[in-house]
């Protein structure tokens, strides 16, 4: 998958978070930063640790690496990106 | 006036190691005594970064808020060993001796754009029940001629520069009372001049003449990673947040175990929200509580065990 089709990915698996279920798929994909989507960069992590539970069968463990990267979009994608690769279960598509 | 005072530490000290005779003069002088290296650049936000994925993680927190972030040590891992960290202990032992109590923490972030702190003056940590009711946090049971009751360490975990929102601290502050803590204040987190978490601490002067800004003022310019000592009686403040970037510390205090903590208080309140101190619990970094005034973890609410610093230094 590119780094498109990793942003509608998370696109998609934001809008069926609670932290995400007011915005709409277009203002995700549209978006630069967490702070555009009005996440706190607490919860930014409990979308990644759903994101783990739901396509890696909580076999990856948050690293502290990643938590800057989860200020921006960019950096969210990067971070499903290794976490998909990380895996010990084929991550779903 | 603002005039440059920084007390460098020795290039050959090592972790292990206390404070100088002249670092601690410097302190009982001035009322605060920074910056020391703890973690390195690249470290500190790595620390942090754990923190928060412990924060979200933890199976038993101290306390539901996410407004009042108030002693994430109790349950957090990296920052219940940070507040034991064998460094800030050594130190910490130059000022109030072997038996050092951990009692609070509280984290301190400011968004890009945020005001500075205003100035401040605190030793009793009063908590008010009430607009007429209010409590002492920390009643001294011993008198002591040391200025070391209580000691703070605040630690950067991003850069806290001038840009950054750095501390400032009027030096030798600490030997008078500038502001009345036992007084209430007023809570507006809209008027400007409220600067203190939406209070006014201007209204606790004693002196109402008094200008703090034209006092000699120090600003405290920290690196991700280094930490600062200060008597919270020390008149403090922050610079705002002029800079693209979150600035993250966070303050840990401590006392001797002869001081009794929350004695008469079972709840906080403030930033709009409210907490329970029934989980709450100090922790010795250093040697022994021969009072028995507090509860005391030596593991944290996750079971994680308290590191000490052995009276050996090791």
């Amino acid at each position: 998958m590119g780094a498109d089709d990793y942003r509608h990915k998370f696109a998609e698996f934001l809008a069926t978070q609670p932290m995400g279920g007011d915005l709409t798929y277009e203002q995700i994909v549209r978006a630069q930063s967490r702070e555009e989507l009005g996440i706190s960069s607490l919860n930014m992590i409990i979308v990644l640790l759903n994101y783990i539970k739901e396509y890696a069968n909580g076999t990856v463990t948050v690293r502290p690496e990643w938590v800057p990267q989860l200020n921006d979009v960019d950096g969210i994608v990067s971070v499903l990106r290794e976490i998909d690769a990380s895996a010990v279960v084929p991550a779903r598509s | 006036m603002r005039k440059e005072i920084k007390v460098a530490e020795s290039s050959i000290e090592t972790a292990t190691q206390g404070l100088t005779a002249e670092q601690v003069d410097f302190f009982k002088e001035n009322g605060f005594l920074g910056p020391f290296d703890l973690y390195s650049e690249e470290e500190a936000p790595l620390v942090w970064s754990q923190g928060m994925i412990e924060m979200v993680t933890s199976a038993n927190k101290p306390h539901n808020s996410t407004i009042i972030n108030y002693d994430r040590h109790l349950d957090c891992d990296a920052l219940s060993k940070h507040i034991a960290h064998p460094t800030i202990v050594h130190k910490l032992r130059s000022l109030m001796g072997e038996d050092i109590m951990c009692w609070k923490t509280h984290i301190f972030e400011k968004e890009p754009g945020a005001t500075g702190t205003g100035w401040h003056q605190v030793e009793a940590f009063t908590v008010f029940e009430s607009a007429t009711v209010s409590y002492p946090s920390l009643r001294y049971t011993e008198e002591s001629t040391a200025p070391t009751q209580e000691l703070t360490v605040w630690t950067a975990f991003s850069n806290a520069d001038r840009d950054h929102a750095c501390l400032r601290f009027l030096p030798g502050s600490h030997k008078q009372w500038y502001y009345d803590e036992t007084k209430p204040m007023s809570y507006n987190v809209e008027n400007k001049s409220h600067d203190f978490f939406g209070y006014d601490y201007a209204e606790l002067k004693l002196d109402k003449d008094w200008d703090p800004n034209k006092h000699e003022i120090v600003d405290m310019e920290l690196k991700a990673g280094q930490f600062v000592i200060f008597l919270a009686k020390c008149v403090h403040g922050s610079r705002p947040n002029t800079s693209a970037d979150k600035r993250v510390g966070m303050a840990s205090r401590y006392v001797s175990p002869s001081v009794r903590v929350y004695e008469h208080i079972d709840r906080l309140s403030g930033f709009g929200d409210s907490i329970s101190l029934d989980k709450h619990g100090c922790v010795m970094v250093s040697g022994e509580d021969k009072y028995g005034h507090n509860r005391i973890y030596e593991k944290n609410l996750n079971g994680f065990t308290f590191p000490k610093v052995e009276s050996n230094g090791r």
